[in-house]
Protein backbone atom coordinates (compact mmCIF):
# COMPACT_ATOMS: atom_id res chain seq x y z
CA UNK A 1 0.00 0.00 0.00
CA UNK A 2 2.53 2.20 0.69
CA UNK A 3 4.38 1.51 -2.43
CA UNK A 4 1.73 2.28 -4.57
CA UNK A 5 0.94 5.43 -2.78
CA UNK A 6 4.35 6.76 -3.46
CA UNK A 7 4.55 5.76 -7.01
CA UNK A 8 1.73 8.35 -7.14
CA UNK A 9 3.89 11.03 -9.18
CA UNK A 10 2.83 14.64 -7.90
CA UNK A 11 4.68 17.24 -8.55
CA UNK A 12 6.90 18.51 -5.30
CA UNK A 13 5.08 22.03 -3.57
CA UNK A 14 6.96 24.76 -2.56
CA UNK A 15 8.73 24.77 0.39
CA UNK A 16 7.08 27.47 2.38
CA UNK A 17 6.99 28.59 6.16
CA UNK A 18 6.16 31.59 8.03
CA UNK A 19 9.14 31.75 10.19
CA UNK A 20 9.49 35.58 9.49
CA UNK A 21 6.34 36.44 11.32
CA UNK A 22 7.52 34.48 14.39
CA UNK A 23 9.47 37.27 15.90
CA UNK A 24 6.93 39.72 15.92
CA UNK A 25 4.37 37.12 17.13
CA UNK A 26 6.30 36.65 20.02
CA UNK A 27 6.64 40.34 20.79
CA UNK A 28 2.65 40.85 20.31
CA UNK A 29 1.80 37.78 22.61
CA UNK A 30 4.27 39.42 25.56
CA UNK A 31 2.80 42.95 25.38
CA UNK A 32 -0.22 40.97 25.40
CA UNK A 33 1.02 39.16 28.58
CA UNK A 34 2.21 42.09 29.87
CA UNK A 35 -1.55 43.78 30.33
CA UNK A 36 -3.29 40.63 31.02
CA UNK A 37 -0.84 40.20 34.09
CA UNK A 38 -1.48 43.67 34.86
CA UNK A 39 -4.70 42.68 35.46
CA UNK A 40 -3.42 41.00 38.88
CA UNK A 41 -1.47 43.84 40.60
CA UNK A 42 -3.18 45.54 43.04
CA UNK A 43 -2.04 49.08 42.08
CA UNK A 44 -1.29 51.41 39.28
CA UNK A 45 -4.26 52.95 36.71
CA UNK A 46 -5.11 50.45 35.26
CA UNK A 47 -5.44 48.40 38.04
CA UNK A 48 -8.13 50.98 39.18
CA UNK A 49 -9.86 50.52 36.71
CA UNK A 50 -10.30 46.96 35.99
CA UNK A 51 -11.71 46.80 39.80
CA UNK A 52 -13.27 49.39 39.00
CA UNK A 53 -15.34 47.77 36.65
CA UNK A 54 -15.21 44.01 38.59
CA UNK A 55 -13.55 42.62 35.98
CA UNK A 56 -9.72 42.15 36.87
CA UNK A 57 -10.09 38.38 37.10
CA UNK A 58 -11.39 37.58 33.90
CA UNK A 59 -9.14 39.96 32.18
CA UNK A 60 -6.04 38.34 33.55
CA UNK A 61 -7.59 35.04 32.80
CA UNK A 62 -8.34 35.68 29.16
CA UNK A 63 -5.10 37.81 28.42
CA UNK A 64 -3.18 35.57 29.51
CA UNK A 65 -4.30 32.32 28.42
CA UNK A 66 -4.60 33.75 24.61
CA UNK A 67 -1.37 35.26 24.73
CA UNK A 68 0.61 32.57 26.57
CA UNK A 69 -1.11 30.33 23.98
CA UNK A 70 0.53 32.42 20.69
CA UNK A 71 4.07 32.80 22.99
CA UNK A 72 4.39 29.37 23.65
CA UNK A 73 3.48 27.79 20.09
CA UNK A 74 5.51 30.62 18.35
CA UNK A 75 8.94 30.17 20.60
CA UNK A 76 8.25 26.03 19.82
CA UNK A 77 8.67 26.38 16.18
CA UNK A 78 11.03 29.05 16.56
CA UNK A 79 13.13 27.01 18.53
CA UNK A 80 12.72 23.81 17.30
CA UNK A 81 10.98 23.70 13.68
CA UNK A 82 13.81 24.76 11.83
CA UNK A 83 13.61 20.91 10.28
CA UNK A 84 10.21 19.69 10.92
CA UNK A 85 8.18 17.92 7.97
CA UNK A 86 5.63 19.89 6.20
CA UNK A 87 3.43 18.15 8.45
CA UNK A 88 4.47 19.29 11.67
CA UNK A 89 4.28 22.60 10.29
CA UNK A 90 0.82 22.60 9.19
CA UNK A 91 -0.03 21.92 12.72
CA UNK A 92 2.23 24.51 14.62
CA UNK A 93 1.17 27.12 12.01
CA UNK A 94 -2.87 26.17 12.22
CA UNK A 95 -2.46 26.50 16.26
CA UNK A 96 -0.92 30.18 15.76
CA UNK A 97 -3.70 30.58 13.40
CA UNK A 98 -6.12 30.50 15.61
CA UNK A 99 -4.25 32.14 18.58
CA UNK A 100 -3.87 35.17 15.98
CA UNK A 101 -7.40 34.58 15.12
CA UNK A 102 -8.25 34.88 18.89
CA UNK A 103 -5.82 37.66 19.75
CA UNK A 104 -8.20 39.61 17.54
CA UNK A 105 -11.09 40.24 19.41
CA UNK A 106 -9.24 40.54 22.47
CA UNK A 107 -7.07 43.60 21.28
CA UNK A 108 -10.68 45.13 20.15
CA UNK A 109 -12.38 44.22 23.35
CA UNK A 110 -8.92 46.21 24.80
CA UNK A 111 -9.36 49.37 22.76
CA UNK A 112 -13.45 49.11 23.44
CA UNK A 113 -12.81 48.98 26.70
CA UNK A 114 -10.51 52.29 27.26
CA UNK A 115 -13.69 53.83 25.50
CA UNK A 116 -16.17 52.46 27.86
CA UNK A 117 -14.52 51.92 31.13
CA UNK A 118 -15.04 55.36 33.41
CA UNK A 119 -11.12 56.07 33.73
CA UNK A 120 -9.65 54.33 31.40
CA UNK A 121 -8.51 56.98 29.02
CA UNK A 122 -6.20 57.74 31.49
CA UNK A 123 -4.09 54.29 30.84
CA UNK A 124 -3.00 55.68 27.22
CA UNK A 125 -0.83 53.31 26.22
CA UNK A 126 -3.33 50.88 25.91
CA UNK A 127 -5.46 53.43 23.32
CA UNK A 128 -2.24 53.38 21.09
CA UNK A 129 -1.08 49.70 21.51
CA UNK A 130 -4.47 48.38 21.17
CA UNK A 131 -5.33 49.38 17.06
CA UNK A 132 -1.79 48.44 16.42
CA UNK A 133 -2.63 45.51 18.34
CA UNK A 134 -5.53 44.68 15.96
CA UNK A 135 -3.53 45.04 12.84
CA UNK A 136 -0.62 43.04 14.03
CA UNK A 137 -2.15 40.39 15.05
CA UNK A 138 -4.65 40.70 11.77
CA UNK A 139 -1.27 40.89 9.46
CA UNK A 140 0.22 37.40 11.69
CA UNK A 141 -3.26 35.98 10.70
CA UNK A 142 -3.50 36.78 6.95
CA UNK A 143 0.54 35.59 6.64
CA UNK A 144 -0.47 32.51 8.82
CA UNK A 145 -3.15 31.22 6.58
CA UNK A 146 -1.32 31.89 3.64
CA UNK A 147 1.56 29.66 4.66
CA UNK A 148 -1.56 26.99 5.82
CA UNK A 149 -2.66 27.16 2.24
CA UNK A 150 0.30 26.46 0.99
CA UNK A 151 1.04 23.34 3.48
CA UNK A 152 -1.85 21.79 3.55
CA UNK A 153 -1.87 19.16 0.71
CA UNK A 154 -5.62 18.57 0.55
CA UNK A 155 -5.60 22.94 -0.51
CA UNK A 156 -4.94 23.11 -4.75
CA UNK A 157 -2.56 25.74 -4.46
CA UNK A 158 -0.75 26.03 -8.29
CA UNK A 159 -1.45 29.08 -8.55
CA UNK A 160 0.01 31.12 -5.04
CA UNK A 161 3.06 28.22 -5.51
CA UNK A 162 3.95 30.16 -9.00
CA UNK A 163 3.52 33.92 -7.37
CA UNK A 164 5.69 32.47 -4.86
CA UNK A 165 8.08 31.24 -6.78
CA UNK A 166 8.07 34.58 -8.70
CA UNK A 167 8.78 36.71 -5.64
CA UNK A 168 11.82 34.74 -4.38
CA UNK A 169 13.30 34.84 -8.35
CA UNK A 170 12.48 38.50 -8.28
CA UNK A 171 14.10 38.34 -4.61
CA UNK A 172 17.42 36.34 -6.01
CA UNK A 173 17.26 39.41 -8.71
CA UNK A 174 16.67 35.89 -11.58
CA UNK B 1 -17.51 7.01 10.60
CA UNK B 2 -21.71 6.28 10.86
CA UNK B 3 -21.59 7.58 14.43
CA UNK B 4 -19.64 11.11 13.08
CA UNK B 5 -22.62 11.13 10.72
CA UNK B 6 -24.82 10.99 13.43
CA UNK B 7 -23.44 13.63 15.71
CA UNK B 8 -23.25 15.87 12.61
CA UNK B 9 -26.82 15.47 12.01
CA UNK B 10 -27.27 16.10 15.35
CA UNK B 11 -25.60 18.94 15.65
CA UNK B 12 -27.19 19.99 13.06
CA UNK B 13 -30.79 19.38 14.38
CA UNK B 14 -29.51 21.34 17.57
CA UNK B 15 -29.04 24.16 14.87
CA UNK B 16 -32.47 24.28 14.56
CA UNK B 17 -33.18 24.99 17.63
CA UNK B 18 -29.84 26.90 19.18
CA UNK B 19 -30.13 29.82 16.54
CA UNK B 20 -33.56 30.63 17.16
CA UNK B 21 -33.31 30.92 20.96
CA UNK B 22 -29.92 32.74 20.61
CA UNK B 23 -32.13 35.18 17.97
CA UNK B 24 -34.92 35.37 20.78
CA UNK B 25 -32.53 35.93 23.72
CA UNK B 26 -30.42 38.90 21.42
CA UNK B 27 -34.04 40.35 20.43
CA UNK B 28 -34.23 40.62 24.57
CA UNK B 29 -30.68 42.41 25.13
CA UNK B 30 -30.84 44.43 22.03
CA UNK B 31 -34.13 45.77 23.70
CA UNK B 32 -32.45 46.25 26.94
CA UNK B 33 -29.28 47.91 25.63
CA UNK B 34 -31.39 50.09 22.76
CA UNK B 35 -31.08 53.94 23.25
CA UNK B 36 -27.95 53.61 25.76
CA UNK B 37 -24.94 55.01 25.50
CA UNK B 38 -22.32 53.81 22.77
CA UNK B 39 -25.33 51.37 21.46
CA UNK B 40 -24.26 52.27 18.36
CA UNK B 41 -20.40 52.04 18.95
CA UNK B 42 -20.85 48.40 20.39
CA UNK B 43 -22.89 47.12 17.14
CA UNK B 44 -20.60 48.64 14.97
CA UNK B 45 -17.59 46.60 16.82
CA UNK B 46 -19.84 43.60 16.40
CA UNK B 47 -20.23 43.91 12.92
CA UNK B 48 -16.40 44.39 12.53
CA UNK B 49 -15.85 41.55 14.52
CA UNK B 50 -18.29 39.18 12.63
CA UNK B 51 -16.26 40.10 9.72
CA UNK B 52 -13.25 39.49 10.99
CA UNK B 53 -14.72 36.20 11.44
CA UNK B 54 -15.91 35.40 8.09
CA UNK B 55 -12.71 36.80 6.81
CA UNK B 56 -11.19 34.28 8.89
CA UNK B 57 -13.00 31.69 6.50
CA UNK B 58 -12.69 33.18 3.45
CA UNK B 59 -10.38 34.96 3.12
CA UNK B 60 -8.37 32.09 0.63
CA UNK B 61 -11.31 32.67 -2.07
CA UNK B 62 -11.62 36.44 -1.43
CA UNK B 63 -7.48 36.20 -2.02
CA UNK B 64 -7.28 33.79 -4.84
CA UNK B 65 -4.92 31.46 -2.97
CA UNK B 66 -6.91 28.31 -3.81
CA UNK B 67 -7.38 27.19 -6.96
CA UNK B 68 -10.66 25.15 -8.34
CA UNK B 69 -14.23 26.48 -8.05
CA UNK B 70 -14.18 29.58 -6.51
CA UNK B 71 -18.09 30.21 -5.03
CA UNK B 72 -19.64 33.43 -7.06
CA UNK B 73 -19.68 37.02 -5.58
CA UNK B 74 -23.64 36.31 -5.09
CA UNK B 75 -22.48 33.52 -2.57
CA UNK B 76 -20.14 35.40 -1.36
CA UNK B 77 -22.19 38.82 0.07
CA UNK B 78 -24.69 35.76 1.40
CA UNK B 79 -22.20 33.84 3.24
CA UNK B 80 -20.92 37.58 4.43
CA UNK B 81 -24.35 38.47 5.66
CA UNK B 82 -24.86 35.61 7.19
CA UNK B 83 -21.81 35.18 9.52
CA UNK B 84 -22.60 38.82 10.26
CA UNK B 85 -26.19 37.94 11.70
CA UNK B 86 -24.72 35.08 13.57
CA UNK B 87 -22.15 37.55 15.09
CA UNK B 88 -24.45 39.52 15.78
CA UNK B 89 -26.85 37.36 17.65
CA UNK B 90 -23.91 35.37 19.66
CA UNK B 91 -22.93 38.84 20.76
CA UNK B 92 -26.11 40.00 21.78
CA UNK B 93 -27.40 36.35 23.09
CA UNK B 94 -24.22 36.06 24.74
CA UNK B 95 -24.78 39.21 26.58
CA UNK B 96 -28.12 38.12 27.80
CA UNK B 97 -26.95 34.36 28.58
CA UNK B 98 -23.51 34.71 30.13
CA UNK B 99 -24.62 36.85 33.49
CA UNK B 100 -27.42 34.49 34.00
CA UNK B 101 -24.78 31.00 34.23
CA UNK B 102 -22.40 33.43 36.39
CA UNK B 103 -19.90 32.85 33.53
CA UNK B 104 -16.52 34.62 34.80
CA UNK B 105 -15.60 35.75 31.53
CA UNK B 106 -18.06 38.83 30.73
CA UNK B 107 -18.08 41.05 27.32
CA UNK B 108 -14.76 39.76 26.18
CA UNK B 109 -15.85 36.35 25.97
CA UNK B 110 -19.04 37.52 23.69
CA UNK B 111 -16.75 39.36 21.61
CA UNK B 112 -14.45 36.08 21.05
CA UNK B 113 -17.68 33.95 20.76
CA UNK B 114 -18.85 36.81 18.02
CA UNK B 115 -15.77 36.08 16.10
CA UNK B 116 -16.25 32.42 16.10
CA UNK B 117 -19.57 32.63 14.92
CA UNK B 118 -18.87 34.82 11.89
CA UNK B 119 -16.34 31.85 10.91
CA UNK B 120 -19.01 29.63 11.51
CA UNK B 121 -21.63 31.38 9.97
CA UNK B 122 -20.01 31.54 6.86
CA UNK B 123 -18.36 27.93 7.05
CA UNK B 124 -21.78 25.98 8.01
CA UNK B 125 -24.63 28.37 8.86
CA UNK B 126 -24.75 29.53 5.25
CA UNK B 127 -24.80 25.88 4.04
CA UNK B 128 -28.23 25.67 6.85
CA UNK B 129 -29.38 28.61 4.99
CA UNK B 130 -28.77 27.20 1.52
CA UNK B 131 -30.71 24.13 2.31
CA UNK B 132 -33.43 26.06 3.73
CA UNK B 133 -33.53 28.59 0.61
CA UNK B 134 -33.82 25.31 -1.33
CA UNK B 135 -36.72 23.40 0.68
CA UNK B 136 -38.83 26.67 0.68
CA UNK B 137 -37.78 26.74 -3.32
CA UNK B 138 -38.93 22.93 -3.75
CA UNK B 139 -41.88 23.62 -1.52
CA UNK B 140 -43.17 26.28 -3.62
CA UNK B 141 -42.67 24.72 -6.84
CA UNK B 142 -44.89 21.85 -5.66
CA UNK B 143 -47.63 24.36 -3.99
CA UNK B 144 -47.50 26.70 -7.58
CA UNK B 145 -50.48 25.73 -9.36
CA UNK B 146 -49.96 24.06 -13.00
CA UNK B 147 -49.60 26.48 -16.21
CA UNK B 148 -47.73 29.19 -14.27
CA UNK B 149 -44.54 30.55 -15.50
CA UNK B 150 -41.47 30.04 -13.72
Amino acid sequence: MAQFKSSVKRPPRVRYASRYLLPIEMFCAVLLLSWGIAGMQTHGALSGVLDGAGIALPWTIVLCVVAAAQLVFASVELFAGRRWSDRDLLLSVSLRCICAFLSVPVWIYIFKFTFDAPGATFVSPLMLQAPLGVLWQAAIFVGNVRTRCLLDPKIPTNRLEREVQLDRGRFAGR
Amino acid sequence: MDQIRAAAAAAHLWLWVLVPATAIAAEHAVRTLEGGPRAWFTFAIVCFLSLVGYAGSSLTEWAKWRDGDQRTRFALYQSAFVAMLAGGVTYYGGYYWLPDWKIVIPEVGCFILTALAGFAGDRWLNALVDALITTLKTVVDRVRPNGEAK
